[in-house]
């Protein structure tokens, strides 16, 4: 039997094939599955929204979010209801709480039945700790069968009817349609309890808390349509035009200094590594040493106190990880140190390749040993402070050295949160802020009259791309929350086709060089470029990331060049005489949005043609990234 | 289902032996002739179908299996009244079933998955 074939019938017997379970969906999160999202774009598609994760949404839509009665019941009756679901021996909340358990106990034995069948129809052995598993996953099955049918008084010959057919093939049918049975009999019960209500909030990371319809007596805000092919330059680009102007002007001067634009980036580069291997070097001989000092310290200490322990064994470990790291990368420092020094690949190349690895591999050990130790020492130092007696005083004179691995998780979380940067700038990965919830103007609904709503996101105002909305419900009662969902986040993007106007540090380089002129030459400039961000399907996050993240774009440019000179003949004549203001008219492409971008033009003043490549200015701000030009921070940087 | 043959002692330890030793699967053993063990075996069947980690043996004539040491345990537990035993996956009696049991797909179901999980029945 193929392994396709095989799949397949496992699917079929075990029940999940084509299955409808309302309480599959997020089955453990609070709330997740009482309100369904959709997104209802600005041409009127209809995109649904997963409840898990972060999802893309365009900055013109309209998120539609249904409430789902069923499961609003459900939650109501397991938290709050509890006494109105009870009628003698008739406990509807305990039914309900026993039926989840046979559907999460059904899930879990079905996915590990998958897990192994496809293993072996894969050709692997199942193991056999594997296969125990799965027995105990088909047991706890049986036990929640057995336990629902005692709550329910189920009788035995429908119990055992529930496992005559293969695998769960009778089983599921029933589960939904007894949860329906029961869902019924609960929203009958709660339609008769005012005091429990239904309550929605949605908020976004720039402007606050969002108007839901039907929910609270916020403001309805003015409905502002963002046109994503407007020609539009914003305050924030006119201020990184002016931050492109000094920034060339610092380049310029770096340009000049060093001879050429390679020498100028070569002179950044060096600096930059020169830092980096600094810092390491700092690393390993002091911090690293001070850290193996206090190792030696805190052994004598051990017996003083069970936190000190904790400290030993988590600084051993980090000093005996960081010590293989200082010995694999060496070497590479070495090499570094030399190619730094003669500008030139050469050494021992392959030191930095085995660094390279060590550290990919050594690195969440290092990460979380750091962490554990810093945690741990911050905790141990609080305490001998705060204890004066003689047991900790061999700590509190070791408090600095202590500090060195607070400083190590700091370095690391900024290393962290580099990344981070990184990622949701790129699209690499997608990231939101924490909510700020701050709504009090609820209009709370009582359990029989939920009322769908939704969030337009036309209306909130500010808005941009990147901004993250989030929406929540809550089960209230007495206008405070009784059992709070989890929080739906929502990243705001300029889906499909967008113009993409911004500012722009640009290398140029004439067509045809004069005599003894310099090649490169930094220019401030505008670019407006037309860009196309892949939408998600639905159900699902986000679009294409590789094309979301490659990002390309095709426009125009203008910039601020220098290729005009003033032109002296023999007798001191002026000829032609260098323009105070250049304006270079053309084309631009760009990748991972306004990053990195190349483009051709003309300078209509001095009527010469040139190339160029450049930055974005956004983006390199956006990613955190700092030039350090002519020995000041320029404006760009700042 | 396997149904070892009654009539050939050779044949039917040569299966049964294949059943011992297969570490993929555990197994619910019937034991009898007649129309109830076959109901009880056919039961068991639909519990172990679709599921390539169970197999179920019928044993119409358990004399067949004597004489061999690996399964006097098992004769034991049919002698004293086991219509189905369930074996785990290393071949240790994990729990026997008789009566309404016996024909119960719950108690069936059960069996299995203990079997599956290794418990192994106290001696």
């Amino acid at each position: 039997m193929s392994r396709r074939l095989v799949l397949a019938v496992c699917l079929s017997l075990t029940g999940c094939a084509g299955r409808q379970n309302p309480g599959a969906q997020g089955a453990g999160l609070p709330l997740q599955g009482a309100v369904t999202a959709i997104e209802v774009t600005a041409d009127g598609r209809r995109l649904p929204i997963s409840a898990e994760g972060i999802t893309d949404v365009d900055i013109n839509s309209t998120i539609g979010l249904t409430m789902n009665a069923p499961e609003i019941s459900a939650a109501a009756g397991k938290v709050g209801g509890g006494a109105a679901l009870k009628d003698g021996s008739l406990d509807l909340a305990a039914q309900l709480k026993a039926m989840d358990d046979i559907t999460k106990a059904e899930q879990a034995s079905s996915d590990r039945l998958h897990q192994l069948v496809e293993g072996l129809s894969a050709g692997r052995a199942p193991p056999p700790e594997k296969l125990k598993q799965l027995g105990q996953f088909e047991r706890n099955v049986v036990d929640a069968v057995v336990k629902y049918s005692t709550i329910a008084g189920v009788d035995r010959d429908t119990r055992s009817r529930l496992f005559s057919a293969p695998g769960y093939t009778a089983l599921v049918p029933w589960i939904n349609q007894e949860r329906t049975r029961l869902l019924a009999l609960v929203q009958t019960r709660l339609e008769q309890l005012p005091s429990l209500r239904w309550r929605m909030e949605a908020t976004s990371s720039r402007a606050g808390a969002i108007h839901l319809p039907n929910y609270d007596d916020l403001p309805e805000g003015a409905s502002m349509f963002v046109n994503k092919i407007a020609l539009t330059v914003d305050d924030q680009t006119k201020q990184n035009l002016a931050a492109a102007g000094q920034l060339s002007t610092d380049l310029n001067k770096l340009i000049v200094q060093q001879g050429s634009l390679g020498a100028a980036f070569e002179q950044i580069l060096v600096d930059k590594a020169r830092q980096a291997t600094a810092a390491w070097e700092d690393w390993a001989k002091q911090d690293l040493s001070t850290i193996d000092t206090l190792v030696g310290t805190l052994k004598k200490s051990v017996a003083a106190d069970p936190d000190v322990q904790v400290v030993f064994t988590n600084a051993t470990a980090l000093v005996k990880e960081g010590k293989a790291l200082k010995a694999a990368c060496a070497g590479a420092l070495t090499t570094l140190q030399n190619i730094i020094d003669t500008h030139s690949l050469s050494g021992d190349l392959a030191s930095l390749t085995s660094c390279a690895r060590q550290v990919r591999d050594d690195f969440p050990n290092i990460r979380d040993q750091v962490k554990a130790a810093a945690t741990s020492s911050q905790a141990l130092v609080a305490k001998a402070t705060a204890e004066a007696g003689p047991a900790l005083a061999a700590i509190r004179e070791q408090a600095a050295g202590l500090e060195t691995v607070v400083h190590a998780k700091e370095a690391l979380d900024k290393l962290q949160e580099t990344w981070g940067t990184f990622a949701a700038v790129l699209d690499i990965k997608a990231s939101v802020p924490p909510p700020a919830w701050r709504n009090d103007h609820f209009q709370d609904r009582p359990l029989d009259s939920t009322s769908d709503t939704a969030i337009e996101l036309t209306r909130i105002n500010p808005r941009q791309d990147g901004d993250a909305i989030f929406f929540r419900p809550s089960l209230t009662k007495d206008g405070a929350p009784l059992l709070t969902g989890v929080d739906k986040a929502l990243r705001v993007r300029k889906e499909g086709a967008r113009v993409d106007v911004s500012a722009t540090v640009t290398f140029v380089h004439p067509q045809s060089l004069q005599d003894g002129e310099d090649p490169f030459r930094a220019a401030p400039g505008l670019t407006a470029a037309l860009h196309y961000r892949d939408w998600r399907s639905a159900g699902e996050n986000t679009g294409c990331r590789f094309w979301n993240f490659i990002d390309p774009g095709l426009g125009f440019h203008v910039i601020y060049p220098d290729l005009g000179h003033t032109q002296v003949d023999a007798t001191g004549k002026i000829n032609v005489k260098d323009p105070s203001v250049e304006i270079g008219v053309g084309g631009v492409v760009q990748l991972l949005g306004d990053l990195f971008q190349a483009g051709y033009g003309y300078d209509i003043q001095v009527n010469r043609a040139y190339w160029y490549f450049g930055f974005g200015l956004q983006r390199l701000i956006d990613l955190g990234i700092t030039l350090p030009v002519g020995g000041a921070r320029s404006a760009a940087n700042q | 289902m396997l149904i070892l043959p009654a009539s050939d002692p050779v044949r039917a330890k040569a299966l049964f032996g294949e059943v011992a030793a297969d570490r993929k699967r555990c197994a619910l053993i019937v034991f009898g002739d007649g129309e109830r063990p076959r109901e009880i075996a056919s039961r068991a069947d639909v519990r172990a179908d679709g599921n390539p980690f169970r197999q179920v043996v019928l044993v119409p004539k358990p004399s067949v299996l004597e004489g061999d040491a690996r399964y006097a345990a098992l004769l034991r537990l049919q002698a004293s009244g086991a219509e189905v035993v369930a074996m785990t996956i290393d071949f240790q009696p994990s729990s026997t079933l008789s009566g309404d049991d016996a024909t119960d797909f719950l108690e069936l179901e059960r069996a299995f998955a203990d079997a599956q999980a290794g418990k192994v029945l106290a001696p």
